[in-house]
């Protein structure tokens, strides 16, 4: 569902993306990693149209996203981690705002907003101004505003960013129920709890640089040498 | 003050890495800055150099006239300032991330206030500093003032008149802020703007420029002499007025009346000086405060879905696509009062000056008068929409903000974003100086060949001029600056609105043989032909073409680009 092949991303003289190559099946949980500035929010941005890739491809369903942006993007639910809002529109209408964008009639949107609405218990502030909206407030949004076209693959970055225990733990099921429906999950993050406990593969980015591309299990020739936890793993391969 | 240097010497160093960031459009907005900055200064300088001469030599108004209308100027000059530095202080004083910052860290609050003041006034007043300094040279250089005479009205004399308004304004700002606990702030802001078009209306009401002009012309050939009883009683209180009488008195080579009115200035200056900063350190984290505190327990409102055209769930002859986003610029600007209101109050400045025109008679017999007449009334239409443009146009791309992610990563070409602010704000603008044009036009001159001249010529401008300001906002987009005031106040937009006037003033040089041919035909030879129009109208389209496309080209390509 998602292939990035020899994929580089260049900032000038700095290499942000090195020549990095992933494929993500359909219905899969994949976990992407990496310490801070890896490169792992710049893989994302070129995978929704927010970068354009300095060399390789990105498929998305089928559709390169730079040959055929419309059609991949048509595809794609994406959830950034700072999920900025219009301060002067109310939830509902960022939804219904989104919504309109991906060519949802009206009485669909008004349905799939009602839906996802009910299902992350956001209705008693739907329809305040996103001004008003705490963080916590404004993910959530974000993240029903992505699930409105029902696409088959969500990109998320950071996913639990400023949730309380309960809405972290609401999305957490969505996304995974999700991917028994056949929805591809490719999340970023750095909560190693969620990834040993949501993500099927995982790959691990560092310096632009894929180092680590496989299923959790398969660390553990790497455990050995460490306490046995993740996070330890993690710091190891990291360093 | 160890701490205050401090802070200032960081805001230096990251201010001048912005500067020289290595980046193409900030070095191209740099470069550009400074050959059109400099263009323009040169341009202001032969202006007032050649205006100054004009009015002295050719129109033989005196001295005592020439400098009763550089007090006007500078009067006007001053409430426009100070009003400007109200608005855009604001955002600088008590929005701003890095005031927040500083509140948090051990930071003394008038310390703050004042790096923010300064900040506030270097950020709104440099382009009228550098034009400031080009109108002085051409006056001054008209007069054959000695070299001294350059530094000593800029850094002596200029700057701190501006550093007044910006006082003024700031005193006026946290007075309003802090009564806002007492009063509702809609009410005081009304109070404030009535206030301040009612000192403008009084000053000029009892000035009387046209009453002053005769009597002063009464005595022809005498007009140097100086006629202080014409002046009403007020005008001596006035710091616009001192800053003209002291170019008054040195002309005159009076080192004494120069130096009484300097010297009244600068007081004027360090009282008002001081008595903001004693405001300030009085009031300013109290207003912070309040302006928090009113932010976080205004009632929050539950809104339903706005209904009718800007209903966002309605379906209607645009695709969805197109449609949501249309209703969505819609709603967010009705929701902005800082949008809305400037937009009623340009319209009614546009009303207000249509009144004035359109009782105006022009029938003069020389054919180079009424080509005067006519550019200058074409160039001021245009002025009019080149501001509207400026205000709401430069920031439209900008205003996508940093949601921008929503629309980016949607299934939606950014072209035709581009082109959807583009003919929105080319319809709006096109309704508003075609009535511009209509009005002054017809009432003025009942040929149609040049109402039809006149509305073609004004499509161009139009055309250009959205062209310019969308293709610029674009180029220099800040998707991190919600306040629109302050990005159509950028480097970006001043740059932007320089180019359009030079445009407009290259177009009316363009346009003024032809007029005035026709003019000859009409007044000479009793005759109204068409054809004329053609040859400029052409060369008008193509540098239009030329302008616009550029600027399109360079805004598109902005709008695609990584953010």
């Amino acid at each position: 569902m998602i292939h990035l092949q020899n994929v580089v991303k260049k900032f000038g003289s700095f290499t942000a993306v090195n020549n990095i190559s992933l494929h993500v099946g359909k219905g899969e949980f994949f976990g992407f990693l990496g310490p801070n500035g890896a490169g792992k929010t710049t893989t994302i941005k070129m995978m929704t149209g927010l970068f354009s890739p300095t060399s390789g491809t990105i498929t998305i369903g089928g559709y390169d996203v730079v040959k055929q942006p419309n059609r991949a993007k048509s595809n794609i639910g994406y959830i950034p981690d700072h999920p900025f809002l219009y301060d002067k529109l109310t939830g509902r209408e960022f939804m219904a705002f989104v919504g309109g964008l991906f060519n949802i009639k009206g009485n669909s949107i008004k349905e799939q907003s009602q839906r996802v609405i009910d299902h992350f218990e956001i209705g008693e502030w739907v329809d305040r101004l996103t001004e008003e909206y705490s963080q916590g407030m404004r993910q959530r949004i974000s993240i029903a505003a992505a699930l409105l076209h029902d696409p088959e693959v969500i990109v998320i970055d950071e996913p639990l960013i400023g949730l309380d225990p309960a809405s972290a733990k609401t999305v957490k099921d969505t996304l995974k129920s999700l991917t028994h429906r056949g929805v591809t999950i490719f999340m970023s993050t750095h909560s190693l709890h969620i990834v040993e406990e949501l993500c099927d593969r995982i790959s691990i980015i560092k310096d632009g640089k894929i180092i680590y591309y496989d299923t959790l299990d398969k660390l553990d020739t790497f455990r050995e040498r460490t306490d046995g936890k993740f996070e330890s793993v993690f710091i190891e391969l990291t360093k | 003050m160890h701490q205050l240097s401090h802070i200032l010497k960081y805001k230096v160093i990251s201010g001048i890495k912005l500067k020289l960031e290595p980046r193409w459009n900030t070095v191209m907005k740099n470069l550009a800055s400074v050959v059109v900055f400099d263009g323009f200064a040169i341009g202001a300088y032969f202006f007032s150099y050649n205006l100054t001469s004009y009015l002295i030599e050719e129109a033989r108004i005196g001295q005592f006239l020439l400098h009763r209308f550089l007090s006007m100027f500078l009067f006007v000059f001053f409430i426009t300032i100070s009003l400007g530095n109200i608005l855009v202080s604001y955002s600088t004083l008590f929005k701003s991330p890095e005031a927040r910052f500083l509140f948090t860290q051990p930071v003394s609050h008038f310390k703050i206030f004042l790096i923010k003041f300064l900040d506030n006034f270097f950020y709104s007043s440099t382009t009228f500093f550098l034009m400031g300094f080009a109108v002085i040279a051409g006056y001054g250089a008209y007069f054959g003032h000695p070299w001294y005479f350059y530094p000593l009205m800029m850094f002596g004399v200029f700057i701190p008149f501006m550093l007044l308004a910006a006082c003024v304004a700031v005193i006026v700002l946290l007075l309003v802020i802090r009564f806002t606990e007492y009063v509702n702030v809609k009410h005081l802001a009304a109070f404030f703007v009535i206030g301040y078009l009612g000192v403008v209306y009084v000053f000029f009401h009892s000035v009387s420029p046209v009453a002053l002009v005769n009597n002063v012309l009464e005595h022809y050939p005498d007009v140097d002499q100086y006629f202080t009883g014409f002046d009403p009683w007020f005008l001596k209180y006035l710091p616009s007025h001192w800053l003209a009488e002291l170019l008054y008195w040195s002309v005159q080579g009076s080192s004494q009346y120069v130096l009484l009115n300097a010297g009244l200035l600068l007081l004027c200056v360090g009282g008002i000086f001081g008595g903001a900063m004693m405001v300030g350190r009085r009031m300013y984290y109290q207003s912070w405060l309040l302006t928090i505190n009113k932010r976080e327990t205004r009632p929050s409102t539950k809104r339903n879905l706005t209904s009718g055209i800007i209903d966002l769930y309605a379906d209607s002859i645009f695709p969805r696509s197109i449609s949501v986003l249309l209703k969505r610029d819609l709603i967010r600007f009705l929701r902005e009062p800082g949008q809305w209101v400037h937009f009623v109050l340009m319209l009614l400045l546009v009303t207000v000056f249509l009144f004035s025109v359109s009782s105006l008679e022009v029938e003069f017999n020389d054919p180079f008068l009424m080509t005067v007449v006519y550019l200058v009334i074409f160039l001021f239409n245009a002025f009019l929409v080149a501001a509207i443009a400026l205000r709401f146009v430069y920031p439209m791309m900008s205003m996508e903000g940093e949601a921008l992610w929503s629309v980016r990563s949607a299934p939606l070409n950014m072209l035709r974003i581009y082109l959807i602010k583009g003919i929105t704000a080319t319809t709006i603008l096109l309704v508003i100086a075609q009535v511009l044009t209509y009005v002054t036009v017809v009432s003025m001159y009942s040929n149609y060949p040049l109402i039809l001249f006149s509305m073609m010529a004004q499509l161009m401008s139009v055309l250009t001029i959205v062209g310019l300001n969308l293709g610029l906002g674009s180029y220099f987009a800040q998707y991190n600056e919600k306040n629109p005031i302050r990005i159509a106040s950028s480097q970006g937009a001043s740059l932007t609105f320089l180019v359009v006037l030079l445009y407009l003033i290259f177009m009316v040089s363009l346009y003024t043989p032809f007029i005035t041919g026709y003019f000859e035909q009409v007044l000479i030879f009793s005759r109204s032909p068409a054809g004329w129009m053609i040859v400029p109208l052409l060369l008008s389209g193509a540098i239009t073409i030329m302008l616009a496309g550029t600027a399109t080209l360079l805004g598109v390509r902005a709008v695609s680009r990584d953010v």
